[in-house]
């Protein structure tokens, strides 16, 4: 046959034609599709039966209830609130739920290590076996006996068994030199302590307040428990219209906080306190306070009076902080008029110390509208019905060591108020006050990167002996750590979680090992139990259990035998819906069974107790809130009358306003972890490009500000502070006042792995901490800057 | 018409913006759910994957009458974009068929598997929520042992995006199967996003049944979906009180 031009094409068109008509292309498409997926380097996850185990988070002190869903019981692939836990109802932060990025995070320490050669050099650092470890400790711990005083630990956990044992072995070594991690609850917990006679934590009702005023609080950006507040929140905006509770943000920076609230007032920046008194002022001027609450209850109210009409009035206040006179006297009128009504302080997520003072003017707002101690108002967090461990065992060295003045200089000569006063701790360690620093324990917590005024502390660290550090990761603090002794993470290990911050009922949760741990780890109660039996004596005395679970479950006891609270096993617990002091029959009948549901359901909750009535709430002097302290007085405190009282106390911002025009202020925001976990890839990846970008952070200028500058959006410029330069860019927002320039915490990380160090600038290196000479508090919250280009 | 009627099933979403905290637990929660993977450096949005991305709106305004909204946008899934026929536009430029619209569900689906990677969804969605794999993805040693098996890994170059947590639909249906049910109660399939929301603003369950508060509030004087005016009828609605949001939300972008 004859292949003439035709029938080449024809043939041609039809097999092509033929071709497009089968499936054949398609399902060669789709076939090259799926064998070109099918290598041998992608992951193929093992499959097999799933659980799901309940636990708490231990990520931040918010204490939710987490669910884990296990593969085969043996690998964790999915975190999600658990629903029946009351805090937060199902809900849960971004920081939970990519707690598996830190279980199986390539910063975690796999055995105890030394350092052999120089601090934080990580080539040297040398692993050792868990004996060398404690052998090596106890050792050195025997050696300073003599000079126990010089023992010194940082907890970055306020509340819970575990750092409860640090501050018992301490004790029973013969330190005083127990801290935890500089936070707002510091100045709650003095301001307490002077007002009302006790040192709080404070719980606030505030799924059933009407109006809430946050002063500077971020009341939606990881303020106290951030899940329980992010649920409140959405509480509020659920209500019906009529019952809408109103939401004030009083803030220098517009954040999601002053956003989401129905208003804001934009404050001059650091002045929230003379706000408050502000408001003070126009309520008792014009009559509309409690008077029940005032004439009965409080002390110094006179004196206090004459201090607002001198000071506070709003034409005043308005000068301070640029907010006109009408609004003040508005937003006083309606915070009166409102019940229940309550105000928040602790600046942005209480991480930073603050002042004593302005404490104190926002708690006087409480005061007088009656919102003490009532419901949709503050009061004190119910204690938990703990069974008490047998007393410390002291022997002369402990004995002589408790009457040691403390390093930080709280409760000494100048600072005598109970304080924990970490930066404090610092500067007399730097300047070699009192006695040597032997040896600092931390635990979880980085004082190398969270510190406000990060550098004096790096600075002391040549002065002070041996750094251990009990952490789970390689943060800044661990790599210049002389020894590190691993803890397993939160999903691998025992251990409570108190009544998280802000709470108005109890709550006991427990997070339970719910994996095997997957490295060479030690729970640092068991470190503690080991090496106190190891030194012997009064010190292993004190210690008589043989593991942490027994010393946690003989508290818990406590709990069977309080005869009340429950172990929350169903969904949609509302503990604060029918008010406190509703007593709950246990639903367990023994300490056993109470213990198995806890270990199943991980939490039991209490709303027996009732707020304390304003007859027996205060144990002052005078039985009475005070608004002028006669504690202060007591405790030896020496001024005029505005010591006592709570007022406005301005901070001048280090820098001269000459060589540093504007401010620079830290901001804190929910995308981004603070405290003693770095940000994980997930929530790094949720970051605006304009947050961060390649490694670069931004510092958020204001549009005009950067026009008088001729800055642009993106641009690269120098901030310079007394302290020192970082390099950052600018992002342009209308969220920032003209003078001032903000900047995020919680990047900027040297230490972790590859997905979390070097993105952005740890801001806390060029800041300069103030201190408030009353109380030995940090009242830092900017630093002044000088911006430019580079 | 949008939706399968007959059915009688139609999921979709709603977002309530003014309840919104910007807190990034839905963008979080649905990369674990989903195992979607990650690099060192994400800051190129426009190669990063993240198949719920929160859009940052604000409203213009200068200090102090600022105000910034968060938008969390997973995949809309779409109804139709060419009256009558309710095909998403994605599903439509598909050459192999690796995207379809459910009819039972009305979910718009991806599979993987079936993507040759030409990107041509990814220019027909409306919303950007639609990514490809630029490299294969790395899980560093051990992070492999977090990924889940409900969902497969994705290989570079493909497409991906939200499925609403399909396979929860799965596990429930058979859940309920294995208990002789045929249909599912509200809130027995719940997407990882919705479930994790702290501040309870997001509501998942089926449209077309009356009495669900996800069709109860889609029908909200206050409900809008984004960019109306294309018709692509999404199953996402939104709420917010703010006049400047909505207005936003219908904006060219």
């Amino acid at each position: 046959m004859k292949l003439d031009r035709r029938a080449f094409v024809k043939l041609i068109a039809g097999g092509v034609g033929g071709t497009l008509l089968s499936p054949l292309p398609w399902k060669m498409a789709d076939d090259t599709a799926i064998w070109s997926q099918n290598w041998f380097w992608r992951p193929s996850p093992e499959r097999g039966g799933a659980t799901t185990a309940s636990t708490v988070c231990q990520l931040c002190p918010g204490g939710c209830g987490v669910r884990v869903r296990l593969i085969k019981e043996k690998r964790a692939v999915n975190i999600d609130g658990n629903p029946t836990h009351p805090v937060n109802q199902g809900g849960i932060c971004p920081l939970g739920a990519a707690g598996l990025q830190y279980l199986y995070g390539p910063s975690r320490i796999e055995t105890p290590l030394q350092q052999t050669g120089k601090r934080g050099d990580l080539e040297t650092m040398k692993a050792i076996s868990w004996d060398e470890a404690l052998e090596i400790l106890s050792i050195k711990l025997r050696r300073m006996r003599q000079k126990a005083r010089g023992l010194v630990c940082v907890s970055g956990k306020r509340e819970g068994t575990v750092p409860e044992l640090f501050a018992r072995f301490l004790h029973a070594y013969g330190s005083p030199n127990y801290m935890v991690m500089p936070a707002a609850a510091d100045a709650e917990s003095l301001g307490l302590f002077v007002s009302q006679g006790n040192s709080g934590p404070l719980g606030y009702d505030l799924e059933n307040a009407r109006m809430v005023v946050s002063f500077a609080s971020g009341y939606i950006e990881g303020w106290g428990s951030p899940n329980r507040m992010m649920m409140a929140f959405g509480g509020w905006r659920s209500n019906p219209k009529r019952d809408r509770t109103k939401i004030i943000q009083v803030a220098t920076r517009g954040s999601l906080s002053a956003s989401k609230a129905d208003e804001w007032v934009a404050v001059a920046p650091g002045t929230e306190a003379a706000l408050a008194l502000g408001l003070a002022q126009v309520i008792v001027s014009e009559g509309r306070y409690d008077r029940t609450f005032v004439s009965k209850y409080t002390h110094g109210f006179d004196e206090f009076r004459r201090l607002l009409r001198q000071n506070y009035t709003p034409e005043e206040v308005a000068e301070i902080t640029g907010v006109e006179k009408e609004k003040i006297v508005g937003l006083a009128r309606e915070f009166a008029g409102t019940k229940p009504a309550v105000a928040l302080s602790g600046w942005g997520q209480g991480r930073m110390q603050g002042s004593m003072y302005d404490f104190l003017a926002v708690q006087s707002l409480n005061a007088l509208v009656g919102s003490l101690h009532k419901p949709g108002g503050v009061t004190r967090t119910p204690k938990l019905p703990l069974a008490q461990w047998p007393k410390v065992v002291l022997d002369a060295t402990s004995l002589e060591g408790s009457k040691q003045p403390r390093l930080d200089g709280s409760k000494g000569s100048q600072f005598p108020l109970p304080g924990q006063l970490f930066n404090n701790f610092v500067k007399n360690v730097s300047e070699g006050n009192l006695y040597p620093a032997e040896m600092l324990w931390v635990h979880e917590a980085n004082p190398a990167h969270d510190l406000a005024d990060v550098q004096p502390f790096l600075e002391a660290l040549d002065k002070i002996g041996t750094l251990v550090s009990f952490s789970s990761f390689m943060d800044e603090t661990t790599q210049l750590a002389d020894l590190v002794l691993p803890s397993p993470t939160y999903l691998e290990r025992l251990e409570d979680a108190p009544t998280p911050p802000g709470l108005q009922y109890a709550v006991f949760g427990l997070s339970q090992p719910i994996l095997s741990p997957r490295f060479e780890t030690r729970h640092p109660g068991d470190v503690l139990i080991q090496l106190a039996k190891s030194l012997g004596g009064s010190v292993g005395a004190s210690f008589p259990w043989s593991d942490y679970e027994t010393a946690l479950k003989e508290r818990v006891k406590g709990l069977a035998e309080a005869g009340r609270g429950q172990v929350a096993d169903e969904p949609g617990l509302q503990p604060w819906k029918d008010g406190q002091g509703r007593q709950l029959a246990p639903n367990y009948d023994s300490f056993d069974d109470l213990w198995e549901k806890l270990i199943e359901h991980a939490c039991w909750f209490d709303t027996s107790e009732a707020m304390p009535s304003w007859e027996s709430a205060f144990i002052t002097p005078s039985r009475k809130f005070e608004f002028y302290s006669q504690k202060m007085r007591q405790v030896g405190i020496r001024g005029n009358d505005l010591t006592y009282l709570p007022h406005f106390k301005p901070v001048e911002p280090a820098g001269d306003p000459r060589d540093y025009p504007l401010l620079l202020m830290p901001y804190e925001t929910m995308a981004i972890t603070n405290g003693p976990v770095a940000n994980p890839p997930f929530m790094t990846k949720a970051l605006f490009d304009f947050q961060l970008k390649g490694n670069d952070s931004f510092v958020e200028v204001n549009p005009k500000t950067a026009a008088n500058m001729g800055l642009k959006e993106g641009d690269r410029v120098a901030l310079q502070t007394e302290r020192g330069t970082l390099k950052v860019r600018v992002h342009l927002t209308e969220a920032a006042r003209p003078d001032v320039v903000f900047i995020p915490t919680g990047l900027g990380h040297s230490g972790f792995d590859s997905f979390i160090k070097g993105k952005g600038v740890n801001a806390n290196v060029i800041m300069v901490a103030q201190q408030d000479q009353v109380t030995g508090l940090t009242t830092w919250w900017g630093t002044r800057v000088k911006i430019s280009k580079v | 018409m949008s939706g399968n009627k007959s059915s009688g099933v139609r999921y979709g979403m709603v977002i309530d913006v003014d309840k919104c905290t910007g807190c990034m637990a839905c963008s979080v929660a649905c990369q674990q759910e989903n195992n979607v993977s990650f690099r060192e450096d994400e800051t190129n949005k426009l190669r990063s994957i993240t198949w719920l991305e929160v859009f940052y709106l604000d409203n213009g305004k200068p200090y102090p009458e600022h105000r910034k909204a968060y938008m969390p946008r997973p995949c809309q899934h779409c109804d139709s974009s060419h009256h009558p026929y309710p095909y998403p536009p994605c599903t439509f430029v598909c050459p192999v068929n690796a995207t379809h619209r459910d009819e039972e569900t009305g979910l718009v689906n991806h599979i993987p598997v079936r993507c040759i990677g030409c990107r041509y969804c990814i220019s027909a969605c409306s919303y950007h929520a639609r990514y490809f794999n630029w490299w294969d993805p790395k899980w560093p040693e051990p992070m492999e042992e977090m990924l889940t098996p409900d969902v497969s890994t994705r290989m570079r170059g493909v497409v991906e995006k939200c499925t609403m947590c399909i396979h929860r639909l799965q596990r429930a249906k058979n859940l309920a199967f294995m208990e002789g049910r045929r249909e599912l109660e509200e809130g027995e399939y719940v997407p990882a996003c919705v479930e994790s929301c702290p501040a309870k603003a997001m509501t998942f369950g089926n449209l077309l049944d009356s009495h669900s508060e996800v069709a109860k509030l889609a029908k909200s004087r206050h409900a809008f979906r984004l960019l109306e005016k294309l018709k692509t009828k999404p199953k996402v609605y939104y709420l917010s009180s703010q006049d400047w949001i909505r207005k936003l939300a219908d904006n060219v972008l």
